[in-house]
């Protein structure tokens, strides 16, 4: 096994995704079913960055997402038979987006379920158990957007109502939380500040201050954390980079540091990326690795839309893009 | 006799090479589990279809949750299970499951402290305790020390990880819901403890924001002689981030706070400006004078801030030529140390010339 | 029974304990023989009883390192509810001895606390918390701006990588307090309090370099296990420890015989039967035991091989100057408060929980600060109760112990004044001193470095390990360990298989079986 590579290995990394599947021997393949669209929307994204949208096969992709709907509620579980929620609603509706494929939805249904998870407060719940924080108030905004739905929200001031929401999580900091009160946190940073862009109220967020909180996010070895004073993860290169690439400020991190580091953490041998070097590889950090190393203009890879999460040319051609700055493509 | 204090401690997952005879024994190991836990769930969610809410389906939700709390349709199916329950029970019996569930959550937590199913179960229990006892209807003795309870247990849980976001999230969900709500002077005494015992504890320091926030509201400290407990209150925090200050300037959670508190009395910045920046600066020159740290980014950062605060908030008040000349000149020094925010700084530079 | 072995190891010390542990795990076959009735030779725990029987019998041995012993009483009550251990220790919780407990299992066996505090007695008979961590300096109250930041500045050069940095350059040999006010403007305060309770240096003459690699290694023991470097052996410590590994090395084959005097070892050439180098005999005891490579503590070594041993050098940087260390071990019935603020209770205030006794704390009495107490070396107090269960409820035993010049002091009278000092610390209201239930006092003398001695041989096949001397307080357990493992690695030499052609890289402690995931399936 090579120490440190300093190449991404992309065939590495998409053979590693398209055998995820193949894992059914394992029993932590099962024990994770509860994200199993998540995993397929990460493992999709991923290889789309790298140039291989058509690793997974289509049919097969939608065929299952299609699986996962849940009558009942009118929207996805994550799973065949699994409770639907917003996370996975998202999931899926990103992949169908991405696989044009929206059309096999009852657009309708999905919406109502998502307005339906709409709280006072303006925020939104993940299901109809109650659970709230920013993550699902992102999926409820980014799933409407995707589906051409926004303006769903204008009804009965909810737009208001959820942007007054993320506001209320903002902290001293910059930063904002998982609710009102939390302590701020990059992957909520991410969520709040990217919901706010699809919003068209990026004028609430205090640049300055947060994009400093956010670039003293870069630890000495290149990584970055999520909080002060914890250690580096590489999924944190995507929370991280994505909002300041939204704030317009990717270049005040050290990018051949963390480039470096985002290498350092991949298997060399079985493909796939973990949270840092030497640690057991996932699909998730496989993603957000290779979707940090997009915004940072890593070479050979595919534009990322950094409020998405998805490629950028495909939220373009839908007209959704916002304004955010991604370091240019480099040479190879 | 088992130790009470773990020797074999949790790492992160490492990777490690596994031969293909490895692999082969792995799966041949887990074939048998897996079976059973398919097996399992298939029942689960058949039940699940069906509509079926009995005392046995709960009971085998219970079981595979303790297999897998991730699973959040077994949450799900359960709490719909104790819907039905909940119609044909007393509230003794509605008590009984609760706290039942209480403890399973307990047990769960510990061994997956980071799962936001459990601790979403958590809550869901808190909020379907009975209001009324039956037997007298002024008893909600058992809703209030199951909420007590509560703070007892998180703060468990913040004794095992204190920067666990889910528990300090929790523990504000506590403290807001209680029946009968604690004074913040106690929760502040808490943030105090968990610093006092983790320095770099910057989710302590954030609740202790939160706190003090609330206890002055307004914001703003100096407006009238009934704000002077208040300010007296700010003043011991200043003392309090000098300590910090001085015992490591290293510290993130440091001059996080320190801005945080800054920024709390923007009407006073001016007044408190010099005094603020000759304490930064003071612990900045004893850095120096040591020949330890020769130059603390923190510090000088803070500095850079707060002049630039001055700049901005007070243009007509200050010599704007001065500060701006020192603020270059930090900026000018920061980029050489600190190298992997240069760009920032350079930024800066660029803003102040504007 | 079968009488023939790889080895054969005459005494249950930690380092034997450690070192047989270590062989019967690697697959060799291990008879280990104590004359004892009990494990720990000279790291024993031992119950009240047995420590009377162990004073008793060690007045008339001329071969043991304790002497000059005294001992007010022989009654007690609930004497079997004691564990007394006869060279007392902490572990830190980063170490070799730590990492040999986890990686053979041995963990398993013995139970652990957290001690609760370590402070310093300060002249005016006070006692004062220690601050070892960025917390303890951020909270004390005591220290100036200034002070904590030098002290800060202290700490970190300390905890990294400090070898390299300038300020040691040139200096390894000088008196570390000296270094500690020189070189980082510390006040004598403060450098006394790093230097005595913080390095566990005996004098002012204590060099630099040994005692930065202490204080290196007990500040990357904090927080590992909670807010203290140190842990405290349940039972008495480090003699549960050395019969946990006994217990090891029997899980995996080993004969144990206590309790039998050894009657003649003698040595053959060997021939063309394995394992007959040797052969022991023992008093009452049917057969001889035969092996073909015999390890014993320095003190089983009979004098007509004394030229055949062959004495492990011991390891450089645990080797101490000190020749005689005074000791006193005491029970008492009154909680002795050492300052220690009590962490459960946040609603005591500090001045209430300084009232409440320890339960298992170190105070460290530096040179000079108790009237008619040594004015060149350090005591250190240990207290220890119910919460290592090594007391009954409601009894402490206090060990101290102080290095003295020679071994014509008599132990009692050069204890005395700090005996009477801790006493007064009682948590009684009245602040009546504590009168002790029962007090020994003897004197340890270490052996001189053997290393020199014995013969040398390619393959020697009698080991005898490096003397355990006098080391500071945590790191008696450590030293046994990196004893026992450089045995061990000489023991392969010669029992060695000869089919395994990396036998000098086989590991300490093989990996521990692993458990099936628990799983309710």
């Amino acid at each position: 096994m090579c120490a440190n590579p300093t190449q991404l290995l992309i065939p590495l990394h998409v053979s590693y995704i398209q055998k995820l599947g193949d894992s059914k021997d394992d029993l932590a393949y099962h024990l994770s079913a509860h994200l199993r669209l998540n995993a397929i929307y990460w493992g999709y994204t991923a290889l789309a960055i790298m140039n291989h949208p058509d690793a997974l096969d289509r049919e097969q992709m939608i065929d299952f997402v299609m699986s996962c709907w849940d009558q009942e509620a009118g929207a996805f579980g994550a799973h065949p038979d699994h409770d639907a929620h917003l996370l996975s609603t998202l999931s899926a509706i990103q992949i169908l987006t991405a696989q044009d494929a929206v059309d096999k939805v009852d657009v309708d249904c999905v919406v109502k379920f998502i307005l339906s998870l709409h709280q006072p407060s303006g925020v939104f719940a993940g299901d109809q158990f109650g659970e709230i924080d920013t993550r699902f108030l992102y999926c409820a905004v980014s799933a409407l957007s995707l589906l051409g739905r926004l303006h769903e929200l204008d009804k009965d001031g909810k737009r208001e109502k959820t942007v007054e929401y993320i506001l209320r999580c903002r902290n001293y900091d910059g930063g904002f939380g998982s609710c009102v009160g939390a302590e701020s946190h990059a992957a909520q940073v991410f969520v709040c500040v990217a919901a706010l862009a699809i919003l068209d109220r990026m004028d609430c967020v205090d640049v300055d201050t947060l994009a400093f909180w956010l670039c003293e996010r870069q630890l000495p070895n290149g990584g970055l954390n999520g909080r002060p004073e914890k250690l580096e993860d590489v999924c944190y290169s995507f929370w991280v980079l994505s909002s300041l690439s939204i704030l317009g400020k990717v270049h005040w991190i050290d990018v051949d540091k963390l480039v470096a580091f985002i290498l350092s953490a991949q298997d060399t041998e079985n493909g796939g990326i973990a949270d840092r070097p030497g640690d057991m590889v996932d699909v998730f950090h496989t993603l957000f690795g290779v979707a940090g190393l997009s915004i940072l203009g890593y070479p050979g890879l595919v534009d990322l839309d950094p409020i998405y999460c998805m490629p950028a040319k495909l939220i373009e051609a839908k007209g959704l893009r916002k304004s955010w700055e991604a370091l240019p493509r480099r040479e190879a | 006799m088992r130790s009470p204090y773990s020797l074999q401690r949790k790492h992160g997952v490492k990777r490690i090479r596994q031969t293909a005879q490895d692999r082969e024994a792995k799966r041949q190991r887990e074939q048998s589990r897996i079976k059973d836990y398919l097996a399992l769930t298939n029942v689960i969610l058949t039940g699940k279809k069906n509509k079926d809410w009995s005392e046995d389906a709960f009971n085998l939700t219970t079981r595979i949750l303790q297999l897998n709390p991730e699973f959040y349709t077994a949450w799900n199916y359960r709490r719909n299970i104790f819907a039905w329950i909940n119609f044909a029970s007393s509230h003794q019996g509605i008590l009984k499951i609760l706290s039942e569930d209480l403890s399973m959550t307990m047990t769960a937590l510990k061994a997956h402290p980071k799962v936001y199913w459990i601790w979403n179960h958590r809550r869901w229990c808190l909020e379907n305790i009975p209001d009324l006892s039956e037997s007298d209807p002024n008893d909600n003795t058992w809703k209030k020390e199951a909420w007590d309870r509560e703070l007892f247990v998180v703060e468990k849980m913040l004794d095992s990880d204190p920067r666990n976001f889910h528990a300090w999230d929790y523990r504000r969900y506590i403290l807001a819901n209680m029946p009968i709500p604690r004074p913040p002077a106690s929760e502040l005494a808490y943030t105090s403890r968990k610093i006092e015992s983790n320095f770099s504890n910057f989710s302590a320091w954030h609740q202790r924001s939160k706190v003090l926030s609330s206890l002055w509201e307004s914001g703003d400290l100096d407006e009238s002689k009934s704000k002077e407990k208040d300010r007296n209150i700010w003043c011991a925090e200043f003392e309090l981030i000098r300590n910090a200050m001085y015992t490591d300037p290293n510290d993130q959670s440091v001059w996080m706070y320190h801005r945080w508190l800054v920024g709390s009395s923007k009407s006073c910045l001016l007044v408190i400006a010099h005094h603020l920046i000759a304490s930064v600066r003071e612990c900045h020159c004893c850095l120096s004078s040591n020949n330890f740290n020769v130059f603390n980014i923190g510090c000088m950062e803070s500095i850079v801030c707060y002049k630039r605060m001055l700049i901005k908030d007070h243009a007509t008040d200050v010599d704007l030529a001065m500060l701006t000349r020192e603020c270059n000149g930090m900026l000018q020094q920061l980029q050489e140390l600190d190298p992997l925010r240069r760009r920032r700084y350079e930024d800066l530079v660029g803003t102040l010339l504007k | 029974m079968e009488s023939s072995f790889d080895t054969i190891i005459l005494g249950t010390g930690l380092t034997e304990s450690i070192v047989a542990a270590a062989l019967s795990k690697a697959g060799y076959k291990v008879a280990h023989l104590d004359t004892n009735s009990f494990y720990g030779g000279n790291e024993a725990s031992l119950s009240f009883e047995e420590l009377i029987q162990w004073a008793d019998a060690n007045s008339s041995s001329i071969d043991s390192p304790f002497s000059f012993i005294t001992y007010s009483t022989r009654v007690l009550p609930q004497p079997r509810q004691y564990s007394i251990c006869l060279r007392p220790s902490i572990i830190p919780s980063m170490g070799p001895l730590i990492s040999s407990l986890i990686s053979s299992g041995v963990s398993k066996y013995s139970g652990f606390r957290l001690l609760d505090c370590v402070s310093v007695y300060h002249p005016s008979g006070l006692v004062k918390n220690v601050p070892a961590s960025k917390e303890d300096v951020f909270k004390s109250n005591e220290i100036t701006l200034i002070g904590k930041r030098r002290l800060m500045r202290f700490l970190t050069f300390a905890a990294g990588d400090f070898e390299i940095q300038k300020e040691i350059q040139g200096k390894h040999d000088k008196p570390f307090l000296e270094f500690l006010k020189t070189e980082f403007s510390l006040s004598d305060d403060i450098a006394g309090v790093i230097a005595y309770a913080l390095a566990y240096c005996v004098s002012e003459a204590d060099p630099t370099h040994p005692a930065l690699r202490r204080l290196h290694k007990y500040l990357h023991s904090i927080g590992r296990y909670g807010p203290s470097a140190f842990l405290v052996g349940h039972y008495g410590g480090i003699g549960d420890i050395a019969q946990g590994f006994c217990r090891a090395a029997a899980v995996h084959g080993a004969t144990y015989i206590l309790g039998r005097k050894i009657e003649s070892i003698t040595q053959s050439e060997p021939g063309n039967t394995p394992n007959s180098r040797y052969t022991v005999c023992l008093v009452d005891f049917p057969e001889p035991l035969k092996c073909n490579l015999l390890i014993s503590s320095p003190s089983y070594v009979p004098p007509e091989l004394a030229n055949d041993a062959f004495h492990l050098p011991s390891s450089v940087f645990n080797q101490s100057s000190v020749d005689v260390i005074a000791r006193c071990t005491v029970i008492i019935d009154k909680s002795i408060s050492l300052g220690s603020r009590s962490k459960d209770d946040p609603s005591v205030s500090d001045e209430v929980a300084a009232r409440t006794g320890v339960d298992t704390g170190v105070l460290v009495v530096p040179p000079s600060s108790v009237a008619g107490g040594s004015s060149t070396s350090a005591a250190i107090v240990f207290i220890t109760g119910e919460g290592s269960m090594s007391a009954p409820s409601g009894k402490w035993i206090l060990y101290i112990a102080l290095p003295v010049p020679s071994s014509s002091v008599s132990p009692e009278s050069i204890l005395k004044p700090y005996l009477d000092a801790v006493l007064a610390l009682t948590t009684d209201p009245a602040d009546v001193p504590a009168q002790p239930l029962f007090a020994m006092f003897y004197l340890e003398t270490s052996s001189g470095t053997r290393s020199e001695r014995g013969a040398r041989r390619t393959e020697a096949s009698y080991l005898v390990p490096p003397c355990l001397n006098y080391v500071s307080l945590p790191d008696l357990p450590d030293t046994a360990t990196v004893h026992a493992e450089a045995t061990f690695r000489e023991a392969l030499k010669v029992v060695g298989r000869s089919d395994d052609e990396l036998r000098l890289n086989v590991e300490f402690w093989p990996p521990v079986e692993e458990a099936e995931d628990s799983e309710v399936i």
